[in-house]
């Protein structure tokens, strides 16, 4: 359930809506003779930047999804084609848990802007953000993060989300995420995110006792990606955090999305990440669902971590290297 | 194992279970069907068991491995919480789901039990680990770990062997120190998991997350700022079918020996230097072992014992204890018992810890309220007004899980006049998120051999000393029972306890 009212975007103004959104939805409730109330729930400011109208919508009905898991007042940024456009929208985003008598709502200002008054923004996010508690920012895409005024929300900011896979050129969207690390405190990339199910598979292979005993003796991990360098890079730079002895290579590939292979003395892994992963040790061969999570799943995870990722830390700088080259 | 793998990432990957056999003993009964299995099922749907696992169920009653499963499927739809049930993954959980049927006596039972455990070995790859659950009847416990030892199923050349032993352990201090020498005949120390299934759940972990990973309650947290606690645990309903068992446990041994000391240990335990199974626990152990033990003549003035009478509630008419099914006409049992306890140190010297529970309340409730002092002058009251009220912390156990503290607030308008306000942390709002049963932290912990949250030989003993002396004055009191009526907040002695030291309950 969503209710909204539109405004302009001043801060105050949007505090002020938001206030009497507050009020009235208790009223509507005292009215329908439910005395249970709303729960106003918030741990973060979550501010969005979409890249299109249509783009606006679909982070919108993600937002609904992870507002249940991660509530925070949402800000989504929308840019406009219409010169000189500049408003901006309160929503009431509701839910009833299961069993429970009292609904929860979040709130949601969506700002829409004009390239040429795009320098307002900044001033209105920063009125907006929730004190005390942490801000992330979702860069849905490389438009945003080249604005000059989006710089100056960036040092506001705990979390920077991106998705290097949309960046284009690896070593180009590895530069660019690095750029990014060193403006804000933690950076985010879904890239990364989308093999946590990947990387818990081979992590719970290898807990089997005879395979951890053999891995000092792996020499070669050769990684051969398909659709996403990025993520290729990412794994090949953890197999190598992992096994920092063994040389690791690093190839595109036809075919299935992603082959990985571990071999050396006395031992033998091969890995096939198809519609399922199939993994072959010694001859024998497993197969593994490995859930392949959407956006908002993705975003699910990433907001759970508002901390220093160190693993993350860890790989980023091999991933670079090798998505260079030159390891 | 785990530590040695290169390739774990504990802030994104899922903790799961290693492999490994779980067996329930008392595979049929209320416990495993309400709560066991439904929590392994959970487990499996949030894919936290691995292949190599296995789950075999013993009772007497006669049934195959499909039977056993039909009848659990039935289970797990009917008391899984918050969760759906998924076809495909109980198919799947099924598969690895096996029943042995036979007396725990018998030892012809652990036999064909040590048959099933190398199956699972070579056919699920369980690794020779194996959890032996314990959810039958007390008497039971001996025998089974007796004859576990006696078939050599207690250790493995390559696996663990670990035991959980539901409460009640031991039914006053002599017994279960019988129980615990008994059992650690067969399983070392370290591999004895007791559950008490309240150290499991999300808000009493919480408490730990409260007290020590703010800066700001320590300072406070103590009998320069701290007047009294009180902890209440109440259940609206009655003794539902348990009424054999019940008269023969009663609330004092039910409800406060275990759960609510140790929900005391946690609130008013000194900080352990590290988060893991030795420092907590011995933590948890040394503020047990400072309760006062009351003396035989302080009894009457620190503990109050309750029975409920017949009453009409809501319109609806209500058994009194001695008229419920299953129970003695004459029985003598607590259904409320209220303690005073004393914590001897230098933390808590001198502040009263009120410990209450009762069957047949107006609501089902548990929680801990912290009252503050009062501030030293009271400059807003003027002559004739009653006392402020003084500052509160309530940590909701359940339901509504959640931490409200209660400061006091001018009034709006003209004039100095103060009201209390509350400011409520509700714990499922603000994290969406479904919270795990205690039984589903627990059986993980247990499997993975995290002992944190389980109690530990002398604290189980440090809490029996600590209620035996009542539980001796009270075996030879006649009192006059029914005290108090079904739907109300219990006798009126235990209002008196608080009244001899100024203090009311809070009604929560």
């Amino acid at each position: 359930m969503s209710t909204q009212t539109s405004i302009g975007v001043q801060p105050e103004r949007i505090l002020k809506e938001l206030a009497g959104l507050w009020a009235g939805m208790s009223k509507d409730e005292s009215s329908q003779g439910t005395n249970s109330g709303v729960l106003r729930a918030c741990s973060m400011t979550l501010v969005v930047a979409a890249e299109s109208d249509q783009d606006a919508v679909q982070a919108s009905g993600m937002l609904a999804e992870l507002m249940h898991e991660h509530p925070s007042r949402a800000v989504v940024l929308r840019p406009s084609a219409e010169a000189g456009a500049m408003e901006a929208r309160v929503f009431a985003q509701c839910w009833m848990p299961f069993g429970k008598r009292q609904q929860i709502c979040c709130e949601q200002i969506e700002i829409t802007a004009s390239k040429d008054r795009l320098d307002e923004v900044p001033g209105a996010i920063l009125g907006i953000m929730v004190p005390d508690l942490p801000v992330v920012l979702w860069a849905r895409g490389k438009e945003w993060l080249s604005a000059p005024e989006f710089q100056l929300v960036l040092p506001l900011v705990q979390k920077l989300i991106v998705d290097s896979a949309t960046l284009g050129d690896p070593a180009r969207a590895f530069s660019l995420v690095r750029t990014l690390q060193a403006e804000t405190t933690y950076v985010g990339d879904l890239a990364w995110t989308r093999l946590t199910a990947l990387r818990q598979a081979i992590a719970h292979l290898l807990e089997d006792a005879s395979l951890l005993l053999r891995l000092p003796g792996v020499a070669e991990i050769a990684v051969e990606y398909g659709a996403h360098p990025v993520s290729g890079a990412y794994l090949a730079a953890w197999l190598h955090t992992g096994l920092p002895h063994a040389k690791v290579s690093l190839k595109q590939r036809t075919g299935p999305s992603l082959t990985v292979r571990l071999h050396g003395k006395g031992v033998e892994i091969a890995m096939e990440l198809g519609p399922s992963l199939i993994i072959r040790v010694d001859g024998n061969e497993h197969r593994v669902v490995v859930p392949v999570p959407g956006e908002c799943e993705l975003m699910r995870e990433e907001l759970g971590i508002l901390e220093a990722d160190p693993v993350f830390t860890a790989v980023f700088g091999p991933a670079e290297e090798l998505a260079k080259g030159e390891l | 194992m785990t530590e040695a793998n290169p390739f774990q990432d504990p802030l994104r990957f899922e903790r799961r279970v290693p492999p490994c056999a779980v067996v329930i003993f008392g595979a049929n009964g209320d416990l495993t069907k309400r709560k066991l299995i439904p929590a392994l099922y959970r487990l499996a749907y949030e894919r936290r068991l691995t292949q190599s696992f296995a789950t075999i169920g013993n009772s007497r009653t006669a049934m195959s491995d499909d039977d056993y499963r039909a009848k659990m499927k039935e289970s797990v739809k009917q008391f899984l919480e918050d969760s759906p049930f998924d076809e495909a993954l109980w198919d799947d959980f099924a598969k690895r789901l096996f029943y042995v049927s036979g007396d725990v006596g018998s030892p012809e039972m652990y036999k064909a039990l040590g048959e099933k455990l190398r199956m699972v070995e070579q056919t699920l790859q369980t690794s020779g680990n194996a959890l032996f659950y314990l959810s039958t009847q007390p008497s039971h416990y001996e025998p089974i770990v007796e004859q576990l030892g006696a078939a050599g199923l207690n250790h493995h050349e390559h696996g663990w062997r670990r035991l959980v032993v539901e409460k009640p352990f031991g039914h006053d201090l002599d017994s279960a120190g019988a129980l615990n020498t008994n059992i650690q005949k067969v399983f070392p120390e370290s591999e004895v998991y007791r559950i008490d299934h309240y150290l499991g759940k999300e808000t009493v972990q919480n408490i730990l997350a409260f007290r020590f990973g703010n800066g700001i309650f320590e300072p406070v947290w103590n009998r320069r700022y701290i007047n009294h606690v009180q902890i209440t645990a109440a259940e609206s309903i009655g003794v539902e079918g348990r009424g054999g068992y019940y008269q023969e446990a009663g609330a004092l041994r039910d409800m406060i020996q275990n759960h609510l000391l140790q929900v005391m240990s946690t609130i008013a335990m000194e900080p352990p230097a590290h988060y893991e199974a030795g420092s907590v626990r011995d933590e948890r152990s040394k503020l047990l072992r400072a309760i006062r033990i009351p003396k035989d003549h302080e009894v009457p003035l620190w503990a109050v014992a309750g029975q409920y009478g017949p009453a009409k509630v809501g319109g609806q008419q209500m058994l009194g204890f001695r008229q419920e099914p299953g129970v003695d006409p004459h029985a003598r049992t607590d259904t409320y018992a209220a303690l005073t306890f004393y914590v001897d140190n230098w933390r808590w010297a001198g502040v009263p810890f009120y410990v209450r529970s009762g069957k047949r309340m107006p609501k089902r409730v548990t929680d801990i309220a912290v009252f503050f002092n009062q501030p030293p002058v009271s400059m807003f009251n003027r002559d004739g007004d009653a006392p402020l009220r003084p500052n509160m912390l309530v940590v909701r156990i359940q339901p509504e899980e959640g931490i409200s503290l209660r400061f006091l607030s001018k009034h709006p308008g003209g004039g100095m006049s103060l009201r209390p306000v509350s400011m409520d942390f509700n714990y499922g709002s603000s994290f969406g998120t479904r919270t795990p049963t205690a039984y589903e932290t627990l059986l993980v912990d247990a499997i993975s051999g995290d002992a944190t949250l389980y109690t530990r030989q002398d604290m189980v003993e440090a809490s029996w000393k600590v209620v035996q002396p009542v539980m001796n004055r009270w075996a030879t009191c006649h009192f006059d029972f029914p005290n108090y009526d079904a739907g109300t907040w219990g006798p009126r002695e235990s209002e008196e306890m608080l009244a001899r030291n100024g203090h009311v309950w809070r009604v929560p």
